[in-house]
């Protein structure tokens, strides 16, 4: 169970198990089995490599500390939304919104979009990671357009064009990189991101450099960095909330990881962190700036979330920018996020279905009329918000105190725009959440509401990213991350 | 001729028919410009095959020249006439306007190039101008055209492009590599033409100008 490519296969296997001749209630249960059992495959492959830090590799397949870091956070945030997949799919099932056939659907690129992002933080090869990356787009199109609606076609138009043009552009990246290599005589292993890492020194500075700023315009346009993050809000707010769970929790971070990599690559080379750290800073800046204004005035409690995701990817790139100590913050802060952003859009999710708007001033009364699910957003939005002792509130404490001994200036601004963006969102949130109910039609009786799936999701969610800020607390927690973000820092 | 000089003329075909891309207005010539762009490379790569000797080369061109220059075009083509599609074309510039943008850029991007580190090594030189002019004349498409075609037409260009870096400046990258890249992106070019049906059945219009639902 413990090879590397096992938890590849059981993925595969479960995507083909979508068209067996089943009823839709076993099909979904397959597919929930399926989901579960291919994370915990994952979960035996990567944690003894996080214990022990020795790789384990297969054919263009590497799975070291980072690797293995990944695909456990890329596991986790793909079971949670397999628990609230199979409850949105029995409720549009009741409902008659999704029909058997857009269930075996949306099974089949649920599980090969899990599949490509395994892959996308696994390989060493670059041809691999980039046909793995370009796959996370191309598996996700069809489930951002699910719903059918004009909205949706919308947003699934943008979300291809854009992120397979900044993937396209990636691309001219990686050739690059497999340019200086050859440059260098690696031989069969300029195409391998281990070969790079460990013969930087022998390759030209001025063609990583070239390839560092096309990989950062390209997978930045993925990981949604401000200016190139047009796509993210559209797509993020119209996908099933399953699936923007995983686009917001782990996707971004599986691109924001190929950054990292690449940038491990030039620090190398140049024997300073200087020229990099630049980029991080310059557009984490402003993927925090931009979100801060727009939570003031937005109306759309999904897109919301959508622009928080874009505030913490910029949150991240600016503690990776700040240096060593900041890249610490940031694998910690990539856990955080990646656990409490799935029980947030799972939970919005809920509140779609219960009011049929994704408008902030149709939603009223959650509390009261579907109180577990309100109270797991609100207790979700405190760990989002970095209320301790959530694992982002060490997060950002750290990266601030040690941001205002690096860059107090950066670190100031970035203060006063985290509190804008907490006032903006919990001002939403308090609308939505506590103030009195409209005179809608219930489809619940007050405080009836039994627990499903998806609730179970954003629990485990939540428990987790608190569970993660009391490890955090301690020493073993904070050496855990303090090992994995040297092995990502010079 | 000597096949050196072929290839050149080759080169030279494709970055031509592709600026004649850029400028077209209406369906056919847009489709027909591509597939001859498309086909012009394959031709190219062929004789890269020739030069260099590499048998496997040979492959790559019959596959892209099947793909790009034949099938693409061929089922865009049969798609636009099933759907009823307009033969005319939305652009935010005329074609002459465009022209000029575009031999802008590519004396921008072609100098930018030439001090690049990646011109010493090119091989050969002017394959490096012709892929660098290529990305930005598809970048330049999917930002200046206002229609859906037209936009992935610009997307299809600038992979061409990058292809033909790949040729430009790496010697020896494996066939499986450039088959897989090219495969991943056909099947990304098949995804952009799904949901351009799509939209094309919702909004009743090909014009992304029309695509304004969503915003803050």
């Amino acid at each position: 169970m413990s090879h590397p490519l096992f938890p590849f296969f059981l993925a595969l296997a479960s995507a083909a198990a979508a068209f067996l001749p089943i009823s839709s209630a076993a099909r979904r249960r397959n597919f929930l089995f399926g989901a579960l059992l291919s994370c915990t495959a994952a979960a035996f492959v990567a944690v003894p490599v996080l214990l022990s830090g020795t790789p384990s590799a297969w054919g263009p397949v590497r799975v070291d500390r980072f690797a293995s870091y990944m695909i456990s956070l890329v596991a986790i945030v793909a079971a949670l939304a397999s628990l609230a997949a199979t409850h949105y799919l029995a409720h549009g099932q009741k409902k008659g919104t999704i029909t058997p056939a857009n269930e075996k659907t949306f099974i089949l690129f649920f599980m090969l979009f899990v599949l490509s992002m395994w892959t996308a933080v696994a390989a060493d090869n670059l041809a691999l990671l980039w046909i793995a990356l370009e796959s996370t787009t191309l598996t996700t199109t069809l489930l951002v357009a699910f719903d059918r609606s004009r909205g949706a076609v919308e947003a699934a138009w943008k979300y291809i064009v854009i992120c397979s043009t900044g993937i396209t552009l990636g691309l001219l990246g990686v050739l690059m990189l497999i340019h200086s290599a050859v440059g260098a005589n690696l031989g069969a292993g300029a195409l391998t991101l281990s070969s790079l890492s460990a013969y930087a020194g022998s390759l030209s500075l001025d063609t990583l450099r070239w390839a560092f700023v096309f990989l950062f315009i390209g997978v930045g346009t993925k990981v949604g960095f401000v200016p190139m993050h047009t796509w993210l809000p559209d797509a993020h707010s119209k996908t099933p909330s399953p699936i923007s769970a995983m686009l917001s929790g782990i996707l971004l971070n599986v691109a924001f990881a190929v950054l990292l990599r690449a940038k491990l690559i030039v620090d190398a080379a140049s024997g300073s962190s200087g020229w990099t750290d630049t980029f991080f800073l310059t557009f984490g800046t402003l993927s925090v700036a931009l979100p801060s204004f727009i939570m003031l005035v937005q109306k759309n409690y999904k897109r919301m979330l959508a622009y928080s995701s874009v505030e913490h990817m910029g949150l991240m790139a600016f503690a990776v920018g700040l240096g060593p100590l900041g890249t610490f913050a940031a694998m910690m802060h990539m856990a955080g996020h990646a656990l409490a952003k799935p029980a947030l859009f799972v939970g919005a999710g809920e509140m779609l279905h219960e009011y049929g708007s994704t408008r902030i001033a149709d939603v009223r009364g959650v509390v009261e009329r579907r109180p577990k699910t309100g109270v797991l957003f609100f207790i979700g939005l405190l760990a989002l918000l970095a209320a301790p002792p959530s694992a982002l509130f060490m997060s950002e404490y750290i990266m601030t105190s040690y941001g205002l001994t690096r860059q107090p200036l950066l670190t100031v601004i970035i203060l006063a725009l985290l509190v804008m963006i907490g006032f903006g969102m919990m001002r939403s949130a308090i609308e939505m959440l506590f103030s009195s109910e409209t005179a809608e039609p219930r489809t619940h009786a007050t405080g009836s509401e039994r627990w499903n799936l998806a609730n179970v999701a954003m629990l485990i969610g939540i428990i987790l990213c608190f569970a993660l800020g009391f490890a955090l607390l301690n020493a073993p927690g904070r050496d855990f991350f303090m090992t994995l973000s040297r092995n990502l820092t010079r | 001729m000597h096949i050196t000089l072929i290839n050149a003329i080759l080169a030279g075909a494709t970055l031509a028919t592709s600026i004649r891309a850029a400028g077209a207005l209406r369906f056919h010539t847009l489709v027909r410009s591509y597939a001859a762009s498309a086909l012009f490379l394959g031709l190219f790569v062929a004789g890269l095959a020739f030069e260099r000797n590499a048998p496997e080369l040979y492959l790559l061109a019959a596959t892209a020249i099947a793909l790009k220059a034949l099938i693409i075009p061929a089922v865009i083509t049969r798609a636009a006439d099933r759907a009823g599609m307009s033969m005319r074309l939305s652009s935010t510039l005329r074609p002459a306007p465009t022209y000029i943008v575009i031999t802008v850029l590519i004396t921008v991007v072609t100098a930018m190039a030439l001090r690049s580190p990646f011109a010493a090594g090119a091989d050969p030189e002017y394959l490096l101008l012709v892929a660098v002019a290529m990305v930005m004349i598809g970048l330049a498409m999917m930002v200046l055209r206002r229609d859906l075609l037209s936009q992935v037409m610009g997307f299809l260009v600038m992979e061409n492009g990058i292809a033909a870096f790949s040729f430009a400046v790496i010697r020896d990258l494996p066939f499986l590599v450039e088959l897989g890249i090219l495969m991943t992106l056909t099947f990304g070019i098949v995804l952009m033409g799904t949901v351009s049906g799509r939209v094309r059945e919702l909004y009743g219009t090909e014009n992304t100008q029309a695509l304004n639902e969503l915003t803050d």
